[in-house]
């Protein structure tokens, strides 16, 4: 339900403070001979909560990187039915008869109702799934910002007018409903309706109608920061000395954006997160069986695991807000080392 | 069952099946067409029954169509039961809704057939109206019977129209494209009706089960001068007891009693409470809940089609003084798995028992609820069904429900086929998700390279209807129209029917069927004709292998303490309104 | 004032115009054809083409998508199901209920669930984080600000389906939600929203917290309230004077963007709780390719978006004098 809007809310006085600041600090820079990144992260680790959320933020990474490799180790993929391969472990609706969802020294963290999953690497490869088509729609949102944003904000007149317009358009519709609209449209554009609709199909549809809708906030940050640089004194020194359009971007103004746009990523993918399981959530996004955050979400959310299983949804319930405020507070973390005087 | 501690197992139980056993064996007696005596109304009195009071009805589905000519599902058909009549209808014999007989409603009789079983005569009944109080003459009965070829009448049964077209498939429309609308007519050759009363019909080849389908609701009377074609759907002209005074679609109806209907002339319905008040878009749980608080309005509660959910049955059936609000039955659906028979990588007989004793049925059982709701199947004449065997068991599935990937392995190499694809087409709904990917997981195991394939649940009967279509084995169940292996296998696996939107699903084609089919369609002999098909069962079965059982589905229902004469009707699938009181 | 009106409705027409477009163009994509659906069992071509003809799917799409605007602001006597006066959305395919009757008939559980939500959320979550902001650093401030991240992160399809669990279906303490009109017995309306408007308002809530007091706190480090305090007002005075008014803009921006989508159907939440609401008729409409309703649904959702964006630029003058609108 969070609007992506809301990072916009936060972000906008960040972006002016920062460059502000970070002119400032090349000041500084000459002075002690440390690069403004380098002070950004002496400042980084002294904060003792973003650290330690750095080092949970890069424990979901890792684990998803290594779904594979822990799951070989464990013995166990989140595929075998295990509703039929131990009958005697679930009643005949598919429910674990032991208590707690079946959590034993074999299935640490129990099965899944339904067709019995093993949960642990369930969770494991959803939090693979889910973090990959994060990851992709953050990258995908990124280049789209700085090249649409850069651009208004750089060129201005008609090519902002524009650019602006688009961007008022995408703000006034519906997300959700858009997602779900486009959802089976973008599927079905990839494959014929007679074939198996491969996962990766469904991985690069729901990248698609995220990536769509998701660019704008960062985009008028970034055309607005682009904006009030295009008018300061480095930039005028550059256009007088001859420099064309391509470098002062490159090497003057890009240079000068990676601030906001670093912060701007670190709120904006755990949104892409929630609203991707919220699309599982809802049956639009990954299905069974390919593991995936969301779609745990879904499963616990049947009769089955509200009447029976309630241990169940802790796991994806637990994990995802363990994740979700880890990377919030690194969020707020990154954003102080680059600008100490928004610490609040 | 297991004692779980904070949350072991499903709360639900399965030592209901000895009562449903019993269930269906009454259903096994068989079925006759009853006399012009059996025909005349009123209809029995209920034991204990009294008069008045409104009854509140919890449903889940709102019925999409309200037009006779539209209705075919459970839910439309138990509803309208008491607002729609036809020439013939179900008379229950017995107060549990177990024996029926067939008599005729708007008709004296369950029909005179002449002429080898290829004439039927029906005379209507004297003091029969519609709710507006016009008499129903055998011009509506015309109407209502050349509307059914009209193109926006899409829904219903066909059996009647390809009787008299004498064609399979959708060919029967070329009769009479347009309906009634455009000034043409049947033609006496087909359908006569000489003065207002008499009825005939003439069909080219017998036609020993017309009484049956004329007592579905889709061949119910629709008034002539009143019909509004698509118009009508939402507000049809009620013959029945009961007419319908508002009907939000999705939400409410309210149904109250229709002063022109005689009880003299209706031998099937009474008509006890006043007023009934329906409200839809009440999940199973939801009504099973109300019901079991039982306070308030929900004491004269009930539900005709909501079952008692999952969650609930083992409470409701482990307390005696619950159980007693309850009724139970099989409902009369048989789920399988259907393999493609056109398909040349299925032409192989070993390939299609490897895909039958891989099958895990659990998967299907689970996802429904367990067995409480559903029971692992043998063959495919249901326990609702004369010619039920209990102790068929073609695939071992009773004693291995999860299926049997060693034996099914072994056959795919003798075969030489493993690692052969298996395009398995699933229903993309959240049961058909979760059944399909551990039924697939099964024939993994056996050596198949499964292939699942999903289709909107909007188009399912579209996608796997089609002749062409590329799947390989794809679940469907059938509910038979009326309970006799006519109702199963002739439109199911009869090779001469294949076509698109057709119900032979699994396009099998084998000369024995058909010439059985023949043969047991013309024994006039009940008795006998059970015993044939379930013959015909276990030779489709063990010799061609055609398809898979998987299930026989279950349903308990239960109402409010002050609802009196709950029956749950085996052959309309689900509780009769038409003896519901308020005690 | 009634020229930015004019400029801003004017605005939002041509960007509904727009959305009806595409929207539009979204469904020609759809893999379904409705004819095939509604055709049923004794499916023809021919059938198939009489559907196709009755539903004017057999024009070309400009003319389809023109009969379409048509209808809306004129209202069309063409539709067999019956008359349709505008603003005339066509009849569903699937139910063959009028659009706009249905969407009005929906309107209602979709207002209660969020204004009812919004109520609580905005009063809490303004409370608790101008609290924070006043005691700032102390146990207060660091339990709320804690507390409000981590709620905040929570999802409603997690915090949902876990007050199910826990309060209907473990302890059968309350009812499973449901909508009863408020008409019919308000008591009723209330018992069955109460389990949606608690978990929808607390996550809300927590986000209102951390945005009104990460707000204040920026507020009062202003120019004009460092002054004031430097002036030798007090810190009461000045909290409650000046620094509230200015920290509410943000507030006031955030909760217009969240009312405007939450009333154009609260997809996530009613899907949730099984609510009928407009966000659940958009989901069966997309089930079912039923595009005159799933245009009729996105229509009004983008409708209410762009509506409380008008309306926030509106308030702006009245808290904030700075701002003209032009």
């Amino acid at each position: 339900m969070t609007s992506p809007l809301k990072t916009e809310g936060g972000g906008a006085s960040v972006v002016v403070d920062g460059d502000k600041e970070s002119a400032k600090e090349s000041q500084t820079a000459q002075v002690e001979g440390r690069s403004p990144g380098r002070l950004m992260w002496i400042r980084f680790k002294r904060d003792r909560t973003g650290v330690i959320s750095a080092y949970v933020v890069g424990f979901f990474f890792l684990i998803g990187l290594l779904a594979p490799l822990i799951s070989k180790l464990y013995g166990k993929d989140p595929y075998t039915v295990y509703a039929d391969e131990r009958p005697e472990l679930f009643d005949s609706a598919g429910v674990p008869v032991q208590p707690n969802g079946g959590i034993s020294g074999d299935f640490w963290f129990g099965l899944e109702p339904g067709n019995g999953y093993d949960v642990f690497t369930k969770l494991i490869y959803g939090i693979r799934t889910s973090l990959m088509i994060s990851l992709a729609v953050t990258v995908a949102v990124v280049l789209t910002g700085i090249l649409l944003g850069v651009t208004a904000g750089y060129l201005g007149g008609k090519a902002d007018f524009f650019i602006g317009r688009v961007i008022d358009f995408l703000l006034a519709i519906p997300a959700q409903l858009f997602f779900i609209a486009s959802m089976p449209v973008v599927v079905s554009l990839f494959v014929s309706p007679r074939d198996e609709t491969p996962t990766y199909v469904r991985v690069v549809a729901l990248i698609a109608v995220q990536w769509a809708l998701g660019w704008m906030s960062l985009g008028r940050i970034l055309r607005g920061t682009t904006l009030s640089l295009r008018e300061r004194e480095f930039i005028e020194a550059a256009k007088v000395s001859g420099a064309s359009s391509r470098r002062i971007i490159g090497k003057e103004i890009l240079p000068n954006v990676v601030t906001p746009l670093l912060v701007q990523s670190t709120y904006l993918l755990p949104n892409f997160v929630t609203a991707e399981a919220g699309l599982s959530f809802l049956g639009v996004g990954i299905v069974e069986p390919t593991p995936d955050w969301g779609q745990m979400f879904s499963k616990a959310s049947t009769e089955l695991v509200l009447q029976n299983d309630l241990t169940y949804m802790f796991f994806p319930g637990v994990s995802m807000i363990i994740f979700v405020v880890a990377f919030n507070l690194l969020g707020d973390s990154v954003r102080d080392a680059f600008d100490p005087k928004s610490a609040r | 069952m297991l004692t779980g501690c904070s949350s072991g197992g499903s709360k639900g139980s399965s030592d209901n099946n000895k009562k449903d056993k019993a269930n269906a064996e009454r259903q096994q007696a068989l079925i006759k067409f009853g006399d012009a005596a059996a025909s005349t109304g009123p209809a029995a009195e209920v034991p204990g029954a009294k008069s008045g009071g409104t009854m509140e009805l919890l449903e889940r589905d709102s019925p999409a169509h309200l037009d006779p000519a539209q209705i075919y599902t459970f839910d439309e058909m138990t509803l309208t039961q008491v607002i729609h009549r036809g020439l013939t209808g179900y008379k229950a014999t017995s107060n549990d809704g177990g024996k029926h007989e067939v008599v005729g409603d708007l008709a004296t009789d369950s029909g005179t057939v002449s002429d080898g079983g290829r004439t039927w005569k029906y005379t209507l009944k004297d003091g029969i109206k519609f709710q507006d109080g016009s008499p129903i003459t055998s011009k509506d009965v015309r109407h209502s019977f050349e509307r059914l070829f009209a193109p926006f009448i899409t829904k219903g049964p066909t059996y009647v129209q390809q009787w008299m077209a004498d064609t399979a498939g959708t060919d029967y429309r070329k009769l009479l494209p347009d309906g009634p609308y455009k000034g043409k007519h049947l033609p006496d050759s087909i359908l006569e009706t000489p003065d207002d009363k008499t009825v005939i019909f003439h069909f080219k080849k017998p036609v020993a089960d017309l009484p049956y389908a004329l007592g579905m609701t889709g061949y119910a009377m629709v008034e002539a001068k009143g019909d509004t074609k698509e118009k009508y759907d939402r507000a049809p002209a009620a013959a029945g007891p009961y007419k319908i005074q508002s009907f939000k679609s999705g939400k409410s109806m309210v149904l109250v009693k229709n002063d022109q209907w005689d009880p003299k002339t209706d031998p099937i319905r009474n008509q006890y409470v006043d007023e009934f008040n329906i409200t839809f878009n009440q999940q199973y749980e939801t009504s099973t809940k109300a019901l079991l608080a039982d306070s308030g309005a929900d004491q004269t509660g009930a539900s005709l089609q909501n079952g008692v959910d999952a969650g609930n049955l083992s409470k409701v059936l482990s307390d005696p003084k619950l159980k007693s609000r309850t009724v139970s039955g099989y409902q009369p659906y048989v789920g399988r798995i259907n393999i493609n028979m056109s398909k040349p990588e299925m032409k192989d007989k070993k390939v299609r028992e490897a895909i039958a004793y891989a099958l895990p049925v659990t998967p299907f059982v689970r996802a429904f609820g367990g067995d409480a709701a559903m029971e692992v199947a043998g063959g495919l004449i249901s326990p609702t069904v004369s010619g039920y065997d209990p102790t068929f068991d073609p695939f071992g599935k009773k004693k291995k429900p999860a299926g049997d990937p060693v034996k099914a392995k072994k056959l795919l190499e003798e075969a030489g086929k493993v690692g052969m694809k298996l395009t398995f087409a699933y229903i993309n709904t959240s049961e058909g998700q979760q059944y399909s990917t551990a039924m697939a997981e099964g024939l993994k195991k056996a050596g198949f390279d499964v292939q699942r394939q999903e289709v909107p649940s909007s188009n399912w009967f579209d996608q796997v209807g089609k002749i062409n279509n590329n799947y390989d084995i794809f679940h469907t169940s059938w509910g038979a129209d009326w309970p006799s292996g006519q109702a199963v296998f002739p439109p199911t696996v009869d090779g001469r029917l294949i076509a698109d939107g057709g119900s032979n699903y699994t396009q099998v084609n084998d000369p024995h069927v058909n010439s059985e089919i023949d043969r047991i369609n013309a024994i006039t002999d009940p008795v006998k004709a059970a015993t044939e098909w379930a013959k015909l069962d276990k030779y489709l079965l063990t010799e061609v292998v055609y398809a898979v059982p998987t299930a026989y589905y279950k349903q308990v229902a239960i109402a409010g303490s002050k609802v009196g004469g709950l029956v749950y009707d085996d052959v309309i699938g689900g509780v009769d309104a038409r003896r519901l009181y308020i005690k | 004032m009634l020229r930015f009106l004019i400029r801003r409705t004017l605005g939002a027409v041509v960007i509904l115009f727009l959305l009806s477009i595409v929207t539009f163009l979204l469904f020609f994509g759809m893999p379904r054809d409705p004819a095939l659906m509604m055709c049923g069992k004794a499916c023809t071509p021919a059938n198939i083409e009489n559907i196709h003809h009755v539903l004017g799917l057999d024009k070309s799409i400009p003319e389809q998508y023109w009969t379409f605007l048509h209808n809306i602001v004129l209202g069309s006597d063409a539709f067999t199901q019956g008359p349709c006066p505008a603003p005339c959305f066509g009849y569903s395919y699937n139910t063959n209920e009028a659009v706009w009757p249905t969407l009005m008939d929906r309107l209602p559980t979709t207002v209660s669930l969020t204004l009812g939500a919004a109520c609580v959320f905005l009063l809490v979550g303004l409370g608790t984080g101008l609290l924070a902001a006043w005691k700032r650093g102390t146990l207060i401030d660091k339990t709320f600000t804690a507390g409000s991240m981590v709620i905040s992160s929570m999802q409603i399809y997690f915090l949902g389906p876990l007050v199910l669990a826990v309060f209907v279906y473990q302890s059968h303490l309350f009812d499973k939600p449901a909508y009863n009109p408020f008409t019919a017995d308000p008591v009723n309306w209330f018992s069955g929203l109460i389990i949606p408007w608690v978990v929808l308002s607390t996550i809300f809530a927590a986000q209102y917290t951390r945005m009104a007091r990460s707000s204040m706190v920026e507020q009062l480090q202003e120019e004009h309230v460092r002054t004031a305090r430097a002036k030798g007002m007090s810190r009461r005075y000045v909290f409650f004077r000046y620094a509230w008014r200015g920290s509410l803009i943000p507030i006031v921006t955030i909760f217009g963007i969240d009312l405007g989508s939450l009333l154009g159907g609260a997809v996530i939440t009613e899907y949730t709780f099984g609510l009928p609401g407009l966000g659940q008729l958009a989901v069966q409409s997309v089930a079912f390719s039923d595009l005159p309703l799933l245009l009729g649904v996105m229509l009004f959702a983008a409708t209410m978006i762009l509506l409380f964006n008008i309306i926030v630029d509106t308030c702006y003058a009245f808290i904030d004098p700075r701002v003209r609108l032009a």
